[in-house]
């Protein structure tokens, strides 16, 4: 029997302990009622009870605007990734898949340095969930994709680590711990949604056209999903001369995203969400065949004119007569 | 390097557009460097027209003969011609009763029964009399976005555009969705962000200051605030509050 | 010292040795970068393009016009048509610029060995395929016959006009041109046809069994000239099309330049028109 137990009773000192590995984020809820992860000064404002955060963990690896650069006397250096230590504690298993699949994109070569300082520094916590109606993730679905997992039950819970980081945070809480029954192998599942045919994307479906007239581009569906990483740069003179050059996320569903000087190759709506279908539910050089859907159902949850583009995949619906 | 020629001036406007610059007191310093302000009444006396402009930074929409001279002046006397705010851009407050109002009506309720009447016409856009080359949206702008304008005209090109809508940013600053949850009359999904969201930030909805973004979906807007029930009438006395002209047809 | 990775965002320096204006809106700038960039600009092939900074303006992506030369400089021709190559424009010799790459697959060189080459190019899509002309030029007797058609819109607009005829007059090519229409006389140098390069193509004969066709151009110029390039029994695979994208990183993350489920920027900015059946986005 191994030390993998704790009682939730000692979640408070669990999360003292946390501390020393860095600055702790967790989730909690923002004055005006919003799930968020946020520092965790106070551990009196940890919200575990919560479905999904609004914004994704990704927010901390690849923030919503970045100086990736600073120019001075014309020449380029880079700016600085603030990455510090930080443990982010009480991530559901979709989130974990999510930075798993947006390490695949920013861990390749040639590695992102900013992403890939601030994941340096970044210590994972898992915790198991209980899915509500706009999950689509299969029933048990846990996620190896971190340093430390916690399966919650109704006496605490049971601790399984998967990272040499993971194991120094069980050594530094053992005095908190207690012996646990040993645990089934934890199933990871990776993204939920099966990946689809491309051809999907020109299908006759007519919700292809529904949805091409109600969605109002707000962006909302990409900026809280937790596998969009798509960006623009920019570059803004400074007033001293010089300049700084950003990047921030982007949607595929501007206008703008497939512009070119003269010319937009997705100059409709239609084309974008075929764009956005496919970059989800197919994959990109070199992720083709991917599926990047982790199944948190914040696009769904968040779209005001309930647009869930996995209805593309089935069969349209008979029409009442 | 020599400095821009600048001038910087109001029409029909509440000159809280070039209070916002003169606000801007982090940046004054390298502002003037780069900048010679040639022609600013609001800011200072002396000021002359008879000089060739690099740009002209132009608050406020027309509604008198005299915007118009100036207008025309500016426009002639200049490189770059700048829409500055969202009255110099869409008509702005000064114009959200276009459609409705009588300018007759309005002259007699301001000025009474006076003799004569001061000349004007419905107030709008300095894009309806002269070509504008730039323009910054805003009811103020944003102090970063005139910065970034003027950093751009003195080293010889314009900022790049942002082309997204308030809720882009609003939901990346995890605000509550007003529209959503609350299901207030938020504008958020049709309007140029670049705001960071402010309003919907301290729980006040958008009211639109910033005008249409590009290709905004009007009509499905529409269809949200009617679902939630608003009436037509009110939907459009707030859309019309920073632009009195709305396609509600349209959704690209 | 010399970091052990150089960042992908990170622009070498560079600066503009010297600016060749070709026409009323397009120049061709001569660039001299940084030691390190030269290195890793050694393994550019024809097609591949970079990324251009102007400070304070930003990046752009451009395929080089010709291979980067002995000397150490890199040849890039550009349109004024937006922010960025408005402030390019504005530039003196002697200004900083910067620059990233070579990034992208080029012409697959390799493949093209021993066979005949037609180059078809319209109007700023002269400049990639004049890096690929260069290169076959200088390795002569690796290929077979070299074609180069260029359309422009007037014979004012026809860039490098004197310089393609010097070339097809020293017999390395066979170079036919053509403009849409010619507004005023057309004096001396190269004869110039009048008409679109469908046209051209169309009285056109060639061993088309064996050709490797290299097409760039705008956007409607490569819906017609793939298919008459087919209907000519140029097989698909063998049509290699130089796509423009709005590349932001460069390096297969910021999703701008998505063709289908390829990506402009690691995938091309070449490609066979074999790959792109099926993506009507593409072309």
């Amino acid at each position: 029997m191994a030390k993998n137990f704790l009682k939730t009773s000692r979640l408070d000192q669990f999360l003292e302990t946390l501390r020393l590995f860095g600055e702790l984020h967790a989730p909690t809820i923002s004055e005006s009622g919003v799930h968020g992860f946020a520092p965790l000064d106070d551990p009196a404002d940890l919200n575990l009870d919560y479905r999904r955060t609004q914004i994704p963990p990704k927010k901390y690896l690849l923030p919503f605007r970045e100086e990736i650069l600073q120019c001075a006397g014309g020449k380029y250096r880079e700016g600085n990734s603030g990455a510090g230590d930080m443990v982010l504690f009480g991530v559901h298993s979709c989130d974990l898949e999510g930075i798993a699949y947006l390490d695949r994109v920013f861990l390749s070569d040639p590695v992102d340095p900013g992403y890939s300082a601030r994941r340096a520094r970044l210590t994972l916590v898992g915790i198991s969930c209980v899915p509500d109606d706009y999950c689509f993730c299969p029933e048990e679905m846990t996620s190896t994709a971190c340093d430390l997992f916690l399966g919650a039950s109704a006496e605490g819970f049971h601790l399984s680590c998967y990272s040499t980081r993971g194991r120094a945070l069980l050594a530094a809480a053992e005095h908190l711990l207690e012996e646990g029954a040993p645990l089934p192998a934890a199933t990871c599942s990776g993204p939920c949604f099966p990946p689809q045919d491309p051809d999907l994307r020109f299908s006759d479906h007519p919700l292809w056209q529904k949805f091409a007239s109600t969605c109002v581009s707000c962006g909302a569906c990409s900026v809280c999903c937790p596998t969009c990483y798509c960006f623009d740069v920019r570059e803004y003179p400074g007033l001293a001369g010089g300049g700084t050059r950003i990047r921030e996320w982007d949607n595929c569903l501007f206008a703008t995203h497939g512009e070119v000087a003269g010319a937009n190759f997705r100059p409709d709506r239609l084309d974008r969400l075929r764009y956005r279908f496919l970059h989800k539910y197919c994959g990109f050089t070199p992720l083709q065949g991917t599926s990047s859907c982790v199944g948190c159902g914040r696009c769904k949850a968040v779209c005001p004119v309930d647009i869930d583009l996995r209805e593309l995949t089935v069969a349209p619906k008979r029409v009442q007569p | 390097m020599r400095p821009m020629k600048i001038a910087i001036t109001g029409l029909t406007a509440c000159s809280g557009c070039q209070l916002t610059l003169l606000n801007c007191e982090d940046q004054l310093p390298d502002l003037l460097a780069r900048c010679e302000l040639v022609y600013f009444p609001l800011a200072e006396s002396g000021n002359t027209l008879e000089v060739k402009f690099d740009a002209a930074i132009v608050e406020g929409a027309v509604s008198t003969p005299k915007d118009l001279e100036l207008l025309f002046q500016l426009r002639n006397a200049s490189t770059h011609l700048v829409a500055y705010g969202t009255c110099a851009l869409f008509g702005g407050v000064a114009a959200m009763n276009n459609r409705t109002s009588c300018r007759q009506d309005l002259l007699h309720t301001v000025f009474g029964a006076a003799e004569k009447l001061p000349e004007s016409f419905a107030p709008a856009p300095l894009a309806n009399y002269v070509s504008v080359d730039a323009a910054v949206t805003g009811c103020p702008p944003e102090k970063q976005e005139i910065a970034e304008l003027v950093a751009a005209l003195a080293a010889g090109t314009l900022p790049p555009p942002r082309s997204y809508p308030v809720c882009t940013e609003c939901r990346s600053r995890e605000n509550l969705c007003l529209l959503l949850e609350k299901k207030e009359l938020c504008l958020g999904p049709v309007v140029q962000g670049g705001c960071n969201a402010r309003c919907p930030a301290t729980g006040i909805v958008c009211e639109g200051c910033r005008g249409p973004v590009r290709e905004a979906n009007v009509a499905q807007e529409l269809e949200l605030l009617l679902e939630r029930g608003f009436g037509r009438d009110e939907i459009e006395r707030r859309m019309s509050r920073f632009k009195p002209e709305w396609d509600y047809g349209q959704r690209r | 010292m010399k970091q052990p990775h150089h960042s992908p965002h990170l622009p070498y320096s560079a600066y503009l040795v010297e600016r060749r204006d070709l026409s009323e809106d397009t120049s061709l700038f001569r660039i001299a970068p940084e030691a390190d960039a030269l290195t890793e600009l050694s393994s550019f092939v024809p097609g591949q393009f970079v990324q251009l900074s102007v400070p304070g303006g930003g990046e752009i992506p451009i395929s080089p016009a010709d291979l980067p030369a002995a000397q150490g400089t890199v040849e890039l021709c550009v349109r004024r048509v937006g922010h960025v190559t408005e402030l390019l424009h504005k530039l003196e010799p002697g200004a900083q610029l910067g620059l990233r790459g070579p990034f992208g697959c080029g012409f697959p060189l390799d493949d093209m060995a021993g066979r005949p080459v037609l180059l078809l190019a319209g109007g700023l899509g002269i400049a990639p395929l004049r890096s690929l002309l260069m290169h076959l030029l200088r390795q002569r007797e690796r290929y077979g016959d070299i074609t180069l058609m260029y359309g422009a819109k007037q014979p004012g607009l026809m860039l490098f006009r004197e310089e393609l005829a010097a070339l097809a007059a020293a017999g390395g090519m066979r170079l036919y041109l053509t403009v849409d229409f010619a507004p005023e006389q057309l004096e001396g140098g190269y004869s110039c046809a009048i008409g679109l390069l469908p046209d051209l193509l169309k009285g056109f004969r060639f061993d088309a069994a064996n050709t490797y066709a290299a097409v760039c151009g705008p956007p409607p110029l490569y819906r017609c000239l793939v298919a008459d390039l087919e209907r000519a029994g140029v097989a698909a695979q063998r049509i290699l099309l130089s796509l423009e994208r709005r590349m932001r990183c460069g390096v297969g993350r910021c999703c701008h330049c998505a063709i289908g489920q390829k990506l402009c920027c690691v995938d091309g900015p070449v490609f066979r028109a074999s790959d792109l059946k099926g993506i009507p986005e593409a072309l």
